[in-house]
């Protein structure tokens, strides 16, 4: 779309071309190629979260098996293969690490450099504190300054984003990016991979902000390539420019369907339709008023939204609910419910509100409540974000949802408590950021209350998949329910839902509900599986690679 | 509410208790099993699979013959309930992954070569048949082994079973046999009276002419609600899978450089495990990264290869430990009709055929398989 082909790669002999800085993920999207794994029972999978939480865009690397596409970057002459369910064990490859591990000890260890995580950053390490930031991501940024990277014209979202960058790193902040953190210990030990090394940690201190992952829509049809979540499409088009297809649908509820149907439309999609589950604001005048006078400035932006999409001819339909999406011509049929005139696109992209990625809190300890509102767990923290670990600071959405401008509130805040803790600066006068943080907590109140992403029991016929990775069906939960589970831990032993890849990210939620449900229990922090190391798969010559280090810690 | 009166009151939903109940109630017996928490969510649910026969090489190692020889008996209790096991997908009506495909702890050194011919002497006397097999031998039916693999013993009857399964299709054939299960009661005091018991739960009190203690690692606190002591404990242990790979390893396969058990499960995934103790937090477990790494190493030195697979989870589950590896079973001394089923360190192993055999006792008849030698009421 923008930039000259940089080279070709292939995918199953076939040539693809790729332009530099894109992901395999975005240049197989962007040569229409959708399916890039097979699964044990014969279904193909694609991208569908599009930030390395999923695990279902599998793919061969030059003879490696199962790498994530969303998240290696595209080479020139690389051999990429569809992945099979069952690769050899005989070929796969011993990787030697790429260098001895490292070992780092900052006074205070940063999870995630987006939008709290930076601002923490800066906070802390202009309070004198040593800080290190430990990203995923090859670039920084977040989900909500989402950093582009392909060169081409930055938005005004990415500018911001960009500038705080720039501040944590002249303030002095150490960044490191793609670090797949996979373990977290008692004593706050973080065990990571990074780029074929072992990275380990052993700050004084740590604030998590690894920020949320989308809540999909799960009905009949969720699982095929080409339906994706809608941040998925987001960060092709923001950071990639790449299209996620020609023509697009979206579903689900909330402000970031509209957005990034806007964003795509602007960029030459053809939006097919936007279905929106939350009644139209214009029917519920007090909420959007509120909603206007808790934050004028980003209600305006939500507001004229709406109106660019509806000058552009972009249906956009409130109190709309998605039925099933089936394959259909070579691209997906999207029906709605009570719906009889279904529309085709070539994507489906889905956001149903968001989850918290906590699982680094909940493997240390960190306490939480479920928030039924948001149908979510809240972290419990103090007002300095500081969680019921010794240490252990939680900011932004990883603590449960709060938005962009709250995060930075609170990584602000967190970062100076957590400095003068470890004895770097002192008495500090949050009263600015807290003001600030409850405007833009208020705001998120009334935002959320226009949508409609209330938690759902999946209402979905028998052989609807639960649960992505291990291929269970609604029917095999319901059996595994009528066993009369006590919790959802033991519906995960009698069906096997949550066993796979991803760790019941998705699954694990609806898992936890429908227990609840069957019990007539509340869901509460201990309804959910528990968390467990690795948080995300690890290579085991990964785990190898910090064995010496290990020894000679402490 | 709770029933108050069974004939027998059997404690703990693990393998041991469920197979108790399921054979005590084929036999006609009025049967109640009471469980804390959750079937099988002990060790007999989160354990790793294994279906040991051979004397662990460590142990072997650390405690010498001596102690191999005084433990060789309860090698045939083991043989035994393999027996059961190769029976048991039939008998509880559904496919528990049974695979005895055979296991080899692989040796790198002369001495190891040396410590694992010993080994099978011992076990030979106690009817146990561990061949050893010299590189090129071991080579041929394991070449996915590491090249400085130089021998191993292999004991062709061991494998292993997959333990999510087998927990729930045994309490299901339990129940359609008659037997009545509890959940969430947890047992928190017995009364000796009257030639019965009173068993006293958080649900209300149960009398029973019986009562069979299958607690496994919690089984201590039980017999001192008795006023019983047990030489019996909780050890935490934690167990690693990976994504599935092809079908590529057979075997149950153990080192001779340390602690290790490593197989591939049906649906392709390693698991590998072999004793590494899980780190404690408060009343709770977590994985330790040094048991973690420690255990991956010791798969990587025997399998390179899993070197290049991704580990997908590790769990943490106690097992239930006796000092020298030997079960305690039958009726406890001075204590009329209070049985103790528990067989420790391998008890999903050898779960079928404790159970037989405490069914068996407290059926009032002769154990199907002397315990003389086996457990230690029986010395
Ligand atoms: C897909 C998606 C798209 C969104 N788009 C918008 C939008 O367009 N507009 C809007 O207003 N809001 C958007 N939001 C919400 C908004 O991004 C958040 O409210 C805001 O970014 C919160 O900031 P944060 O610091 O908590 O998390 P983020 O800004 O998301 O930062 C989290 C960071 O942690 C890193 N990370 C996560 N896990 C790990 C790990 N285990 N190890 C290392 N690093 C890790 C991530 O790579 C990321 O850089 C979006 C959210 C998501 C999930
Ligand atoms: C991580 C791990 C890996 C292992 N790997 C293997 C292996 O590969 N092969 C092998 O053979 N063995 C293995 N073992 C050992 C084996 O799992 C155990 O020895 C065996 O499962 C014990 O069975 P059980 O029924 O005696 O005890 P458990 O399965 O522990 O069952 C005891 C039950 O009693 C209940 N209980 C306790 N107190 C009370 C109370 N007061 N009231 C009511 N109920 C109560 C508990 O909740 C529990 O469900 C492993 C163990 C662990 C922990
Ligand atoms: S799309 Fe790559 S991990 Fe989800």
């Amino acid at each position: 779309m923008t930039g000259q082909p940089a080279g070709h790669f292939t995918f199953d002999g076939k040539s693809v071309p790729l332009r530099p800085g894109q992901s395999l993920a975005a240049a197989l999207t962007e040569a229409g190629l959708r399916s890039f794994r097979q699964t044990a029972k014969g279904a193909t999978r694609g991208i569908f979260c599009g930030m390395g939480v999923c695990q279902d865009c599998l793919v061969t690397v030059n003879g490696a098996p199962n790498r994530r596409a969303c998240m290696t970057p595209a080479v020139a002459g690389q051999d990429i293969r569809t992945q099979v369910p069952f690769p050899d064990l005989a070929t796969a490859p011993n990787p030697q690490p790429a260098a001895p591990a490292r070992v780092i000890a900052p006074d205070l260890l940063i999870v995630g450099g987006g939008a709290g995580g930076l601002s923490a950053a800066i906070a802390a390490r202009r309070a004198g504190a040593s800080v290190t930031i430990l990203d995923e991501r090859k670039v920084g940024g977040g989900q909500y300054f989402k950093q582009s990277a392909v060169s081409g014209p930055l938005d005004a979202q990415q500018s911001a984003g960009a500038d705080l960058l720039a501040q944590a790193l002249a303030a002095g902040a150490e960044l490191i990016g793609e670090v797949e953190i996979w373990g977290a210990f008692d004593g706050l030990l973080f065990l990571a991979e990074h780029k074929g090394a072992a990275l380990i940690a052993r700050p004084r201190a740590a604030i998590i902000a690894t920020g949320a992952y989308e809540r999909p829509e799960i009905r009949p049809g969720w699982t095929l390539p080409g339906v994706m979540t809608t941040g998925a499409a987001q960060t092709l088009w923001r950071s990639y420019r790449t299209l996620p297809g020609k023509r697009v649908a979206l579903v689900g509820s909330g402000p970031l369907n509209l957005q990034v149907g806007l964003e795509l439309a602007q960029g030459g999609a053809e939006v097919v339709m936007i279905a929106e589950r939350g009644p139209a604001p214009w029917l519920r005048p007090i909420a959007a008023a509120a909603l206007a006078l808790s934050g004028p400035a980003l209600a305006w932006t939500g507001l004229r939204s709406l109106a660019d999409l509806r000058k552009r001819g972009v249906p956009v339909r409130h109190g709309a609910a998605l039925d099933r999406i089936d394959a259909a011509e070579g691209a997906l049929r999207v029906t709605l419910m009570g719906d009889l005139s279904p529309v085709i696109a070539d994507a489906v992209l889905m956001n149903a509100g968001f989850d918290p990625q906590n699982e680094i809190l909940r493997l240390l300890g960190a306490e939480a409540i479920y928030d039924p509102a948001f149908g979510h767990l809240r972290i419990t923290r103090d007002d300095t974000c500081a969680t019921t670990v010794p240490g252990l600071y939680a900011v932004g959405d990883c603590a449960g949802l709060g938005g962009a401008p709250a995060a930075m509130a609170e990584g602000r805040i967190a970062g100076r408590a957590a400095a003068a803790a470890l004895g770097f600066g002192d008495g500090y006068d949050t009263f600015a950021d807290q003001r600030q943080l409850g405007r833009a907590r208020r705001f998120q109140r009334h935002l959320w209350a226009l949508h409609d992403v209330a938690p759902r029991l999946p209402d979905v016929p028998d052989d609807t998949l639960i649960c992505r990775c291990e291929e269970i069906d609604a029917g095999q939960i319901r059996a595994g329910l009528g066993e009369k589970p006590g919790h959802a831990g033991t519906l995960k032993r009698a069906t096997r839902v949550g066993m796979g890849r991803c760790q019941g990210r998705y699954c694990g939620p609806v898992a936890a509900r429908l227990v609840a449900a069957a019990t007539g229990t509340p869901v509460q922090d201990r309804s959910y599986f528990a968390p467990r190391v690795p948080i995300k798969p690890v290579a085991i010559s990964a785990i190898l690679a910090a064995e010496e280090a290990l020894k000679d810690a402490p | 509410m709770m029933q108050s009166k069974a004939d027998v009151v059997v404690i703990g939903g693990g393998i041991a208790g469920l197979m108790t109940a399921m054979y005590l109630a084929e036999d006609g017996a009025d049967v109640l099993l009471l469980e804390a928490g959750e079937l099988g969510a002990q060790a007999s649910g989160a354990n790793a699979g294994s279906i040991h026969l051979q004397i662990q090489y460590p142990e072997f190692v650390a405690y010498g013959e001596a102690w191999a020889r005084a433990y060789a008996p309860c090698l045939r209790l083991l043989t035994s309930s393999l027996t059961l096991w190769q029976g048991l997908s039939d008998r509880v009506g559904e496919d528990l992954q049974v695979k005895l495909a055979g296991g080899l702890v692989v040796a790198r050194t002369e001495t190891q070569m040396q410590a694992i011919a010993a080994k099978a002497h011992i076990e030979a006397e106690a009817g146990v048949e561990t061949i050893v097999l010299n590189r090129s031998d071991l080579r041929d039916i394991a070449p996915y082994l590491a090249e400085d693999a130089i021998g191993a013993g292999y004991c062709a009857r061991e494998g292993k079973a997959n333990p999510l399964r087998a927990t729930p299709a045994i309490a299901a054939a339990a129940e359609r046999a008659g037997a009545v299960i509890h959940r969430h009661t947890r047992v928190i005091a017995i009364e000796a009276e009257g030639g019965g018991y009173t068993v006293v739960t958080d649900k209300g009190r149960v009398q029973a002419g019986r009562v069979v203690n299958a607690a496994g690692a919690a089984a201590g606190q039980i017999a001192g609600m008795l006023g019983l002591t047990l030489g019996i404990d909780g050890f935490p242990l934690q167990v690693t899978v990976t994504e599935p790979m092809a079908a590529t390893i057979p075997h149950l396969i153990y080192s001779a450089a340390g602690k290790l058990s490593l197989k591939q499960v049906a649906n392709g995934g390693l698991v590998i495990g072999g004793g590494w103790p899980a780190a404690r937090r408060g009343d709770g477990l977590v994985t330790d990264p040094r048991s973690l790494t420690g255990n991956m190493g010791m798969a990587a030195g025997v399998v390179p290869s899993v070197a290049g697979v991704r580990a997908l989870r590790s769990w943490t589950a106690w097992v239930n430990g006796t000092p020298d590896w030997r079960p305690i079973l039958g009726e406890a001394p001075g204590l009329p009709g209070f049985f103790l089923a528990l067989f420790p360190w391998v008890g999903f192993s050898a779960g079928p055929m404790t159970a037989r055999i405490t069914a068996d006792l407290v059926m009032g008849r002769p154990p199907t398989l002397p315990l003389k030698g086996i457990s230690v009421l029986a010395d």
